[in-house]
């Protein structure tokens, strides 16, 4: 389980003095229980990108805290490498996430040779394995990024994610961007995936849609704080803040 | 009804590649109407629009015609040019947080246009711009004006691309996805500017891959996949009763929440 309790990050405004600061995430308390699929719904500017970079330990928290089955993630002296595998994060911009220079194959398998300890023979067979998961044509192996398509650079970054089996795996816009029925077949991907390796998802987006279609438990962020938290089974009625009646109402024919 | 745009027979071939992308073309536009290419990557929407604009590329050899009032766009001479393009056929870009120049305030931008193309005093300019951001559906205009770039929202940029286009008095735009870099409020906000621009009398061409967006313009939508036209029809038709297969897979993957959340 993670658990976050009073989250905030506040960046200093230029030249106003010490006096100004602008709470990006303002107070955020938030569980994660193991296996079950989450999402965050924001607008830009409501600090959820923030929230992802807090909970994977990229940037430090001013204030508040985060455990991981009570053990504290916030990073204070050294880097804790373990961090890493356990949570992993896929970002909007699958292009630049990749080292232009690497193949596919190197791709996937950095991860694996930074993080767990394996030989060349396993690593290869866990890199033909992943790519069989992602639906991805072995002869991709060879190609570097610039030479796939946007939904094919999205599976390999799915595919390095979950190479070291984290427990959480947490997206930010990870399918924004693409055209609806790349997204959809990633979706659908990543819905098989959750239930073949019964990791905790948490799926950031500013698009209701999305999280209603990935998700059981929706957060709703508004201004650095969760607005509602909503148990979702195909009923949208359980949402009740005004704010998540807003987001429903714009993605209503 | 006169014919504001005429595509006849247009093919856009990959020179390199000896690639068809788009096959052989055709619809109409008549004046003050507008039409949605719905389309996904690939789907030869954005060529076609080049290839309208003029901006097509050498890579690229297109043939068929592309009749704008008579002219043909693809044998225009250059002097000809200069009097289509900016002022009768306008454009707005997909992504509006680079359409700017960040150094400069957004009244000064817009100042620069009508200065250039008209003889208003500035006193008219000013004016002229206020009216077209509330044309184009932002409030608080004068702080808008007063704002640099950055201060603003996709959202707010998008609406002022449109405001800049209301003021060409252009009588064709083209918005080759103008709502993808947005969120989903700002792209409701974005679209219902086009229909306002529709509605005052300005025929629009609209590309997208959203669906939910043709839907929320609702014009007349032509599905494009591989280069073809598949399906041609009323947004709403299209919407409650779609025909082709791959309209049908296209509004799906548009609206993953209404079509339950299947087991995978």
């Amino acid at each position: 389980m993670l658990e976050a309790k009073g989250l905030k990050k506040l960046y200093a405004l230029k030249g106003k003095g010490a006096q100004s600061q602008m709470p990006a995430v303002n107070g955020v308390d938030i569980t994660l229980q193991d296996g079950v699929s989450y999402a965050l719904v924001g607008e830009s500017g409501s600090g959820k990108s923030t929230l992802a970079k807090l909970l994977t330990g990229l940037i430090s928290p001013s204030e508040g805290d985060f455990f991981l089955d009570g053990k504290s993630l916030v990073p204070k002296n050294k880097v804790d490498k373990s961090l890493h595998s356990k949570i992993q994060l896929i970002l909007q911009d699958g292009k630049s996430a990749l080292d232009p220079h690497f193949t596919v194959y190197d791709s996937i398998a950095e991860p694996i040779r930074n993080l767990l300890s394996v030989s060349r023979l396993q690593e290869k067979e866990m890199v033909l394995e992943l790519m069989e998961r992602m639906e991805l044509p072995a002869a991709l192996l060879k190609r570097t990024s610039g030479e796939l398509s946007g939904g094919q650079q999205k599976r390999v970054c799915i595919a390095r994610a979950i190479s070291v089996s984290p427990r959480i795996l947490i997206f930010d816009e990870a399918v924004s961007g693409l055209d609806v029925i790349v997204r959809k077949s990633i979706l659908q991907l990543l819905k098989r995936l959750q239930q073949e390796q019964q990791c905790t998802y948490l799926f950031i987006t500013h698009d209701i849609d999305v999280a209603l279609y990935i998700a059981n438990h929706i957060f709703v962020m508004k201004d650095g704080r969760i607005a509602e938290c909503a148990v979702y089974d195909g009923d949208v009625t359980v949402f009740m803040h005004p704010y998540s009646k807003l987001l429903l109402e714009s993605i209503s024919p | 009804m006169n014919k504001l745009l005429e595509i006849k027979d247009l093919s856009i071939t990959l020179k390199k590649e000896n690639w068809e992308v788009v096959k052989n073309l055709n619809f109409d536009l008549n004046a003050g109407s507008s039409l949605t290419l719905l389309g996904q990557s690939g789907s030869g929407k954005t060529l076609t629009c080049k290839s309208i604009l003029g901006v097509l590329g050498v890579q690229f050899s297109p043939s068929g015609e592309i009749l704008f009032e008579g002219h043909n766009l693809l044998n225009l001479p250059a002097k000809t040019r200069g009097s289509i393009y900016g002022s009768q056929i306008a454009m707005i870009a997909q992504n509006p947080m680079t359409a700017f120049d960040p150094s400069a305030k957004i009244g000064r931008q817009m100042d620069e246009t009508l200065r250039i193309h008209t003889k208003l005093s500035p006193a008219e300019r000013h004016s002229r711009c206020l009216q077209a951001l509330n044309e184009a559906g932002l409030t608080r205009e004068e702080t808008v004006m007063e704002s640099y770039p950055f201060m603003l929202s996709g959202g707010m940029l998008q609406r002022v691309m449109i405001a800049l286009a209301l003021m060409t008095d252009a009588k064709l735009i083209i918005a080759d996805e103008p709502t993808t870099a947005l969120d989903v409020e700002n792209r409701n906000a974005t679209v219902d500017a086009f229909v306002r621009l529709r509605e005052r009398g300005t025929a629009v061409l609209l590309v997208t891959h959203d669906f939910m967006v043709a839907a929320r313009f609702g014009s007349r939508v032509l599905v494009m996949k591989d280069g073809k036209i598949v399906e041609d029809d009323s947004a709403d038709n299209i919407l409650k009763n779609p025909k082709h297969p791959y309209t049908r897979e296209l509004l799906s993957a548009s609206r993953l929440s209404f079509y339950g959340r299947e087991e995978v």
